[in-house]
C-alpha cells in the first residue's frame, strides 16, 4: 500500500476519534466543529485520485452514523465537497494558504447549508433563516478554524513524505 | 495519442466512481426515511454507535473533568455578593419545599375525592451517560444500558430534576436519548396549575417552547409544567420545567412561553429509563383520604 494511502487512511480514522471524543467538549454557543467535513475538503486539496472519494464517502456515512442524521445525507455531501475542493484547487491554486483558505470556507459554509437542508426535509422542526445563523454560519466558522490548523499540519506531512514537482504545495498521487 | 486515451480513460473512471457514490448516498437516504425506525439502516446506526461506546466514555470523562474544572474556578471567584444571592436563593428554596409538601397533602386527599390514581411512580432502569452529542444538529446523548437491561426506543429517560428525553435508537449495550431541547423532540404536557394541555418541543436555539396552548389559557411565570401523558409516549405527571419567560398576553395567537427544564443530561450522570409504571391501589388513596380527614 502506498505511502499516501496510509497517511490517508490513518488521517480520517484520527478524524472520526476527533468528532467522537474531542469535538462535544469543545463546542461554543451550540457550535461543534465538524472534523470530517474539514479533514475530506483538506485531503481533497492535498491528495489526488480516486482514494479521496472512496475516503470521503465512508467517512460522511461515519458521520451519519454517529451523528444521528439522516443516513447518506453528509456521505453525499462530502463527496460532493471533494470533487468541488479538488477541482477548485486545481484550478485557483497560487501555492499560498490563502486560496485553501477559502476554498474550506466556501465549501464547508456550501456543505453545511445543504446539509441544513436535508436535515428540515426530513422533519428538522426549524426556520430556514434559524437553521442558517444558528448551526451553519457559526459551525462553518468552527470549521474554518479547524481546517487553518489542520492544512499546514497536513501538508507538511505530505512534505515531508514526497518531492514536489515544481510547485510549493505537495500533491500526492493515490492510485 | 495512447497517453490521451489513458488520460480519458482515468477521467472516466473517476467520473463513474463519483456518480456512483452519489446515487449510493442518495440511495441511502432514501431508504433511510422511508424505513421505520426498526429498519436495517437505522439498526445498523444504532449499532456502529454502540460500538464506539468506550470512545464516547473517553468523551464523557473529559466532558466531566470540563465542568469540575469550570466550577472550581467559579467557585474560587465567588464574590460576596454571589454568596449572598445564593443564601437567600437558598433560602426560598426551603419555603418552596415546605409548600410543596402541603400541596402534595392536599392533592393525596384530592385524589382519594375524585378516585384518581395515582402516577408518578414508575418502573425502570438506572443507566449512566456516557458522552454529549457530537454532532451540532442532533441533541443525543448514549447511555451504558441497552437493549439486554431491558430499554426499548421510545421509553422516557428521567434523572432527579425530571424528564431528559425519549430512547430513539437501541444497541444491546447502549442506547441513544434523544434530549428534549433537541429540534425534533416533543411531548405532550400540562400546566399543573390549571391543568392546560399543551406540547413542549426543543429548538435549534436550545430553549424549550411551550406550544399548541390555547390561547385563553392562563399561564404565568413561575408554573410548573408536568407530562400529561397524552399520546402514550411519556407517563402523566413527570415533571419538565417551569415557566420562565411569557411573551405576549392571553388570548394572543402568537404567545410565546418559555419553559426553563428542570433536569440536565451531563456526562457520567446516572438517569433512569422508565420501563413501566406503577399504579398504585386506590386503597392507599382512600387511607391518604381518611388521614387527611382526620387532619
Amino acid at each position: 500500500m502506498q505511502r499516501e494511502t496510509v497517511i490517508l487512511t490513518i488521517g480520517a480514522i484520527i478524524a472520526v476519534l476527533l468528532q467522537v471524543i474531542l469535538a462535544p467538549n469543545i463546542e461554543i454557543v451550540q457550535a461543534i466543529p465538524n472534523f470530517l467535513i474539514v479533514y475530506v475538503l483538506v485531503s481533497a486539496m492535498l491528495f489526488q485520485g480516486n482514494g479521496v472519494y472512496i475516503v470521503a464517502f465512508v467517512l460522511g456515512l461515519m458521520g451519519d452514523l454517529i451523528g444521528f442524521g439522516p443516513v447518506g445525507a453528509l456521505a453525499f455531501l462530502l463527496v460532493l465537497g471533494a470533487f468541488c475542493a479538488q477541482h477548485g484547487f486545481n484550478v485557483f491554486n497560487n501555492g499560498t494558504v490563502f486560496v485553501p483558505l477559502i476554498l474550506i470556507m466556501g465549501l464547508s459554509l456550501i456543505i453545511e447549508l445543504l446539509y441544513a437542508a436535508f436535515a428540515l426535509a426530513t422533519g428538522l422542526a426549524a426556520s430556514p433563516l434559524e437553521a442558517f445563523l444558528t448551526r451553519a454560519l457559526p459551525c462553518t466558522l468552527y470549521d474554518c478554524v479547524v481546517g487553518l490548523i489542520l492544512y499546514p499540519i497536513l501538508s507538511h506531512i505530505m512534505l515531508s513524505n514526497q518531492t514536489t514537482m515544481g510547485s510549493s504545495t505537495p500533491r500526492a498521487r493515490l492510485r | 495519442m495512447a497517453f490521451n486515451f489513458q488520460q480519458d480513460s482515468s477521467k472516466i473512471g473517476s467520473s463513474i466512481l463519483i456518480i456512483a457514490l452519489l446515487l449510493v448516498s442518495l440511495a441511502c437516504v432514501t431508504i433511510y426515511m422511508q424505513e421505520g425506525s426498526s429498519g436495517p439502516l437505522h439498526v445498523f446506526q444504532a449499532t456502529v454507535s454502540g460500538s464506539l461506546a468506550p470512545a464516547k466514555a473517553a468523551s464523557g470523562a473529559i466532558s466531566h473533568a470540563e465542568d469540575t474544572l469550570q466550577d472550581t474556578i467559579s467557585d474560587s471567584s465567588a464574590d460576596a455578593s454571589t454568596l449572598t444571592a445564593l443564601r437567600e436563593q437558598n433560602e426560598q428554596l426551603r419555603s418552596t419545599i415546605s409548600d410543596l409538601e402541603e400541596y402534595r397533602q392536599e392533592a393525596q386527599r384530592l385524589q382519594g375525592l375524585l378516585q384518581v390514581e395515582e402516577t408518578y411512580s414508575v418502573n425502570g432502569v438506572c443507566a449512566r451517560v456516557l458522552s454529549r452529542s457530537n454532532n451540532a444538529w442532533n441533541q443525543v446523548v448514549t447511555l451504558d444500558k441497552g437493549s439486554n437491561d431491558g430499554i426499548h426506543a421510545g421509553q422516557p429517560v428521567l434523572d432527579a430534576g425530571g424528564v431528559i428525553g425519549q430512547v430513539a435508537s437501541v444497541s444491546p449495550a447502549t442506547s441513544e436519548v434523544r434530549l428534549l431541547a433537541d429540534p425534533s423532540s416533543g411531548v405532550a404536557v400540562m400546566v399543573q396549575s390549571n391543568r392546560e394541555e399543551g406540547i413542549v418541543t426543543g429548538s435549534l436555539d436550545g430553549v424549550l417552547y411551550l406550544r399548541d396552548l390555547d390561547d385563553n389559557a392562563q399561564v404565568n411565570e413561575g408554573d410548573v409544567i408536568v407530562t400529561s401523558g397524552l399520546g402514550g409516549s411519556y407517563y402523566s405527571g413527570l415533571m419538565v420545567g417551569t415557566v420562565v419567560k411569557v411573551e405576549g398576553n392571553q388570548g394572543d395567537t402568537s404567545r410565546k412561553i418559555i419553559v426553563e427544564q428542570n433536569a440536565s443530561a451531563s456526562p457520567l450522570e446516572d438517569v433512569l429509563v422508565a420501563t413501566s409504571q406503577n399504579s398504585d391501589s386506590s386503597d392507599s388513596s382512600a387511607t391518604s383520604s381518611t388521614t387527611g380527614d382526620d387532619n
